[in-house]
């Protein structure tokens, strides 16, 4: 069984007076596909934000490769966010660049490469998902999907150890959200990170992930693989995975 | 409470970006002072223009009223030099550069380009926003002494060619009535409002919230900040070097 390579251990954050997360514990496994699912406003982006440290929990600890998140100073915490890739809903491009520029942004800010080596590893990057040679074209000139792709392409261009997606099929047509999904599948085969993806999509959950956590009003409602969470009885997790209205989630 | 708070919260800021200063991107600092150089001239130049014109035509009616029109030259470099010029400058500055700005970085915010950088171990007060409100600091001196050049100009203009001005006496009174200490002070006051300027900007834009409404906030909140803000500095500083305390 492979090592935890980021741990919470009862994770609590609150904004004011209401609490996002309430107690979360859980350890995310070296090579898997770890899938956070959960209804809207249930504390998926802010776990994800805990894991990289744009926000410090109010108890307990965020571990990454053994390090406590919340307890690093800025220098140690920029450091530490190196082993991260992070594709973010809409891509995060930088719009006044190029697609390659975007891709090659970490690498001149971290890496003093050559520009032949540069440019190689751009395009390998771009190769692996799926958009060779439109390096020179502008993220507005892209659709949705090019964009997210664009926006991985960036995420895996340092080689990172972990690589997290906020809602990668979030806005987009099927045929396309199915693309993404193999695309996850794909480069986590071939590359053999660790990948962390928070989606309230229950198809594309069930394609990529090896290890499902579901959060519910703040707290992990459902922990375990794939197939154990999938035919969990517990009526909360059963109106996710059903798409039912009906059931203990409210819609609000 | 909550306005203290925010003026800690921006204060800490301000000390961050300090300290960052010289680890920041001087390369993106002069492309950005570049850009807002020329992106910002054109309007500094008409309205110190059409504010110099006004200023002649109102001063010399008084001055005639009193008998005294051939001290024109004195009431522009009195008046519009040490104060009117400066400000319309200013005025124009923090309306176009620093709503700009806000806009730029609430942007940025909004687009999660911010959160990018972080998690791509890059620091965005480095490369980002202390190169922004450095060239702010840098460029508005430039841009206010081209402002009050261009007022000076057009006074001048219009008193001799529409009012019938002696050029020579015009000129002598006007350029005899200002010292190296109009020059220290107009300095050190643009210095002050382009570090204003880029430090609410850049402030507003970096805490904005999420959605496109935002980004209008963020640009509104500089800009009438700026206004404020801007004019209590400007009282402080004129006290300082012209009411006795220099």
């Amino acid at each position: 069984m492979s090592d935890p390579v980021i741990e919470l251990r009862d994770v609590t954050r609150r904004f004011g007076a209401l609490t996002v997360l309430d107690g979360v514990s859980m350890s995310l496994l070296r090579g898997e596909t770890t899938v956070i699912v959960g209804p809207s406003g249930t504390g998926k982006s802010t776990l994800i934000k805990l894991l990289v440290g744009l926000l410090k929990p109010d108890a307990g600890t965020v571990l990454v490769d053994g390090q406590d998140v919340g307890k690093l100073g800025r220098a140690e915490l920029m450091r530490l966010r190196r082993k991260f890739g992070m594709l973010f809903q809409d891509g995060a491009l930088f719009h006044g660049m190029t697609v390659a520029q975007n891709v090659a942004f970490p690498l001149r800010h971290h890496l003093a490469l050559k520009r032949e080596e540069e440019e190689r590893r751009v395009e390998v990057a771009l190769q692996q998902v799926g958009l060779p040679g439109l390096g020179r074209r502008r993220p507005d000139e892209l659709s949705g999907g090019q964009r997210k792709r664009v926006g991985l392409a960036r995420a895996l261009v340092m080689e990172p150890m972990i690589v997290l997606f906020d809602e990668p099929t979030s806005g987009l047509d099927p045929v396309t959200s199915a693309a993404i999904d193999e695309l996850i599948v794909d480069t986590r085969k071939r590359l053999g990170l660790t990948f962390v993806v928070i989606t309230h999509d229950v198809q594309s959950c069930v394609h990529i992930a090896d290890r499902v956590g579901m959060l519910w009003e703040g707290r992990l409602r459902a922990w375990g693989p794939l197939a154990e969470v999938t035919a969990s009885t517990d009526p909360v997790v059963r109106q996710f995975f059903d798409r039912r209205s009906d059931g203990p989630i409210k819609v609000v | 409470m909550d306005a203290l708070a925010s003026v800690g919260a921006f204060s800490r800021f301000c000390v961050r970006g300090v300290r960052v200063l010289p680890r920041m991107d001087r390369r993106e600092t002069l492309d950005v002072a570049a850009s807002m150089a020329f992106g910002t001239l054109l309007v500094t130049l008409a309205v110190t223009a059409f504010a110099g014109a006004m200023l002649t035509v109102q001063g010399f009616a008084s001055l005639k009223a009193f008998g005294t029109p051939e001290l024109l030259g004195m009431f522009i470099s009195l008046a519009g030099v040490r104060e009117v010029f400066p400000l319309i400058a200013a005025g124009c500055i923090g309306a176009k550069l620093g709503s700009a700005l806000a806009a730029e970085v609430a942007t940025l915010r909004t687009g999660q380009q911010l959160d990018a950088l972080e998690v791509m171990g890059i620091e965005p007060l480095e490369h980002l926003l202390m190169p922004r409100m450095t060239a702010a600091t840098l460029v508005t001196p430039l841009l206010a002494g081209l402002g009050v050049l261009c007022g000076l100009g057009a006074s001048g203009v219009i008193a001799t060619l529409q009012l019938g001005v002696d050029p020579g006496a015009f000129w002598a009174r006007a350029l005899d009535s200002i010292h190296p200490r109009d020059i220290a002070a107009g300095l050190t006051k643009a210095l002050a409002f382009g570090a204003l300027t880029g430090s609410l900007g850049c402030w507003h834009g970096y805490t904005a919230g999420s959605g496109p409404w935002a980004v209008g906030r963020a640009a509104n909140l500089t800009v009438v900040q700026l206004m404020v803000v801007g004019a209590l500095v400007n009282l402080l500083l004129s006290h300082l070097f012209y009411g006795g305390l220099l």
